[in-house]
């Protein structure tokens, strides 16, 4: 039984909830997010016959008046970033959220997640600018909470990641 | 460094070049070959040897330097030993330097000297909170003083019993409590390592549960941890109503364990001693944890062992005390006791009522009796005339066997007694009355009862209790006014008969005056005279006259025991012409 934390970021209202919410066990109701700032959910999923638990720190949204707490971070294998793609700002804080964890923990194995892909009308995020930031070596998703577009494959994604790590470090 | 001597070069050349000298630092320099060479060996030999060996002394000395990491860390360790056991110079010498690199270690990185010093705070700390805990349950225990329930006086009376303080007791008590699960969780991250629960519980799903948990713990740190004393609160346990989780810490382990009731404090003391022990046991798959749990499988047996309950001596002993083997068995036992109870007092009612009628009964005499487990005993003295004691013993629901009896025989000399035993003795004739006045024996009948008297009178003194025998004053009194003595008609001769009649009599009269002086009355028998119509009146009247004299005379010289009682004896004669006969009056006065 393989278990690891992972951490779904993001800035407030990007949808990290509800993108989660389809794929995941959960216990907790949303208001954990407000009381405590976390709501803890669980997926599992099967990779190459390895059973992997994913236990998903739900973390409150990040804005100007909350930051993420950083102990909640702690012990993370990996992380996913949502990003609203019909609000740029929402782009600028995953960014910071990423240099964050970057400056604390460093190198954890992270899949961004453009969500909303739905809203195909209002999008303020790019292709190009996407493009760019593939470019630097992130691994990237469109992702749609309504129509349950990629999410499965974010997580599994995001796992196949951290134990490919896990081997390069046994190794 | 390397320490070269600059071979005698070859006229003109100077190389001073090291490399190519190094080889031949110990041959003979070629300058030495010709005649100036052999001068100038002459004259640079000595030197040359001097430096050569200086150059030896120095090249060992660069050898040994070289060693001297080596050599000095051999010789380190016992040089340390050597100098500790000496004196305390390089204590008080290393102190400052050990000192300063406590420091220094705390300031970079406080966990490393935390971790190293773990397992010796965890019984340091238990062993203070211990004594803490005693003068706690000391004061505990003097608040408690006042409380007064019926439980709690109870349990006042248990602390006096056995030496505990009742504080203790009032703990001990409260002992309700189920361990239901128990999470073994690695504290950086919060992911459930391995998770224990009781049978009875169906616990959520304990992976998210584990998450939370360390989020609230870590909510707990950054909320309520200030600045200036550095101490990380963390939360230790969460108390519900009738739940509590206790949260132990260790480096790298959170162990939490929901506990339904109110567990012991000595129950927090196992949970202390686990942490530490899976701490130290897995401390280096801790400190590697990459996600995969399954290396911590071993850990379960210990949880397991966690899994304590405790059932309280309220509610659930009070159902099954009846049934339980004590139970059986005091219930039993006040049965059993209650029947002997029953068999023992009805026992005594027997008894009782068997001895009272002994008692009443004339005759029987109980002398001792004793009431026994088994058996009881009883010995007395019975007159043979009685029933058998021994005979009564079924009428009060005792067999023979069960009372030791000894009865001797012994003459009642109470009135009935002696009668029944005379009428045995003298064996009267039916018409025969007997009777006891004081202790004569009296028979009353008529005159047939007279001779079986007289025949009878030596027998009466044998009869235990007779002192006298007699008849009665009616039998005496009829018995001598029958006794008629007849003469032939016109002489004062006796008829054959006559003779007899009068010593028969003789007894009579003689009971008759002595038993009437002894009851106080005077009894006077008047001897009268007849004669009958034939003859003269005047012959027959003095005829009469001498009859009655004479009877009288004969009866006093017959009886001497009636010589004093003459008086008694009072002759007259009748002018009634009836017989030839003396007859006997008796009068009372």
């Amino acid at each position: 039984m393989i278990r690891k934390k992972i951490c779904l970021l993001g800035a407030s209202a990007v949808g990290k909830t509800s993108l989660a919410q389809r794929f995941v066990k959960s216990i907790y109701s949303e208001k954990y997010h407000t009381t405590l700032g976390a709501k803890i959910d669980k997926k599992s999923i099967d990779i190459d016959g390895k059973e992997v638990t994913l236990l998903v720190w739900d973390l409150q949204g990040e804005d100007d008046e909350f930051k993420i707490r950083p102990s909640f971070l702690r012990g993370a294998s990996g992380f996913l970033l949502v990003v609203d793609l019909t609000r740029h700002e929402t782009l600028v804080t995953a960014f910071s959220i990423y240099k964050m964890i970057q400056d604390s923990i460093g190198g954890l194995p992270f899949v961004v997640l453009f969500n909303k892909d739905d809203l195909t009308d209002s999008f303020e995020v790019t292709q190009d600018q996407m493009d760019e930031m593939k470019q630097h070596g992130w691994k990237m998703l469109r992702t749609s909470a309504k129509t349950g577009e990629n999410v499965e494959t974010a997580f599994r994604l995001l796992a196949t990641a951290m134990l490919e790590s896990d081997n390069i470090v046994e190794s | 460094m390397s320490s070269n001597i600059v071979p005698l070069q070859k006229k003109g050349t100077n190389s001073g070049s090291s490399d190519t000298n190094e080889e031949t630092r110990s041959a003979e320099p070629e300058s030495f070959s010709g005649q100036l060479g052999e001068l100038r060996r002459l004259i640079v030999e000595p030197e040359y040897r001097k430096l050569s060996s200086l150059e030896e002394v120095v090249g060992s000395v660069k050898e040994k330097l070289d060693d001297l990491p080596t050599t000095l860390g051999d010789a380190l360790p016992s040089a340390i030993t050597r100098s500790s056991q000496k004196d305390n110079k390089l204590v008080s010498a290393t102190r400052p330097v050990v000192e300063k690199s406590i420091f220094d270690s705390v300031q970079r990185n406080p966990s490393v000297l935390a971790e190293a010093l773990f397992p010796v705070f965890g019984p340091a700390i238990r062993k203070s909170i211990s004594e803490a805990l005693g003068t706690m349950v000391e004061s505990l225990n003097k608040t408690m003083e006042h409380s007064l329930s019926p439980k709690g006086i109870g349990w006042r009376i248990e602390a006096l019993r056995t030496g505990k303080s009742f504080a203790e007791v009032v703990l001990l008590k409260t002992l309700l409590f189920r361990v239901e699960q128990v999470f073994m969780i690695h504290s950086s991250n919060g992911v459930l390592l391995q998770h224990v629960e009781s049978d009875l519980v169906k616990s959520k799903d304990p992976e998210m549960i584990s998450g939370m948990l360390t989020a609230i713990q870590d909510f707990v740190q950054d909320s309520f941890t200030t600045e200036e004393s550095g101490e990380k609160a963390s939360l230790g346990s969460l108390r519900f109503s009738d739940f509590v989780v206790w949260i132990e810490r260790s480096p790298d382990l959170i162990i939490a364990a929901a506990i339904r009731g109110n567990p012991p404090l000595s129950l927090r003391e196992v949970f202390e001693e686990t942490t530490e022990q899976l701490q130290h046991q897995y401390q280096n798959e801790l400190d590697n944890f990459s996600g995969d749990t399954s290396i911590f499988e071993g850990a379960r047996p210990v949880l397991l062992e966690c899994l304590r309950y405790q059932v309280g001596d309220n509610e659930k002993k009070k159902k099954s005390k009846l049934f339980s083997p004590f139970g059986l068995l005091s219930s039993v036992l006040v049965v059993a006791l209650l029947v002997a109870g029953f068999f023992y007092v009805r026992d005594w009612w027997q008894w009782k009522n068997y001895l009272s009628r002994l008692r009443s009964e004339p005759g029987i005499v109980v002398a001792e009796q004793e009431r026994g487990w088994f058996t009881h005993s009883i010995a007395g003295l019975r007159d043979p005339q009685t029933q058998n004691p021994d005979e009564l013993l079924a009428e009060f629901g005792f067999g023979k066997e069960d009372v030791v009896s000894n009865w001797r025989e012994y003459q009642d000399l109470s009135p009935q007694f002696i009668l029944e035993r005379a009428k045995k003795v003298l064996n009267p004739p039916a018409n025969v009355k007997l009777a006891m006045f004081e202790d004569v024996l009296v028979a009353d009948g008529d005159s047939s009862a007279v001779q079986w008297f007289n025949e009878s009178r030596k027998f009466a003194p044998a009869i235990g209790g007779v002192r006298d025998f007699a008849l009665g004053f009616d039998t005496l009194k009829r018995f001598i006014e029958s006794s008629t003595v007849r003469f032939r008609c016109g002489t004062l001769e006796y008829l054959p008969e006559s003779q007899a009649t009068l010593e028969n009599s003789l007894p009579a009269i003689e009971q008759l005056i002595a038993s009437g002086k002894v009851s106080g009355t005077n009894q006077v028998i008047t001897i009268i005279g007849h004669y009958s119509k034939d003859g003269s009146d005047q012959v027959n009247s003095r005829l009469s006259a001498q009859r009655s004299e004479k009877v009288r005379n004969d009866i006093l010289s017959k009886s001497p025991k009636l010589v004093q009682f003459a008086g008694n004896l009072v002759s007259e004669s009748a002018d009634d012409k009836s017989e030839c006969a003396v007859s006997l009056k008796v009068k009372s006065q």
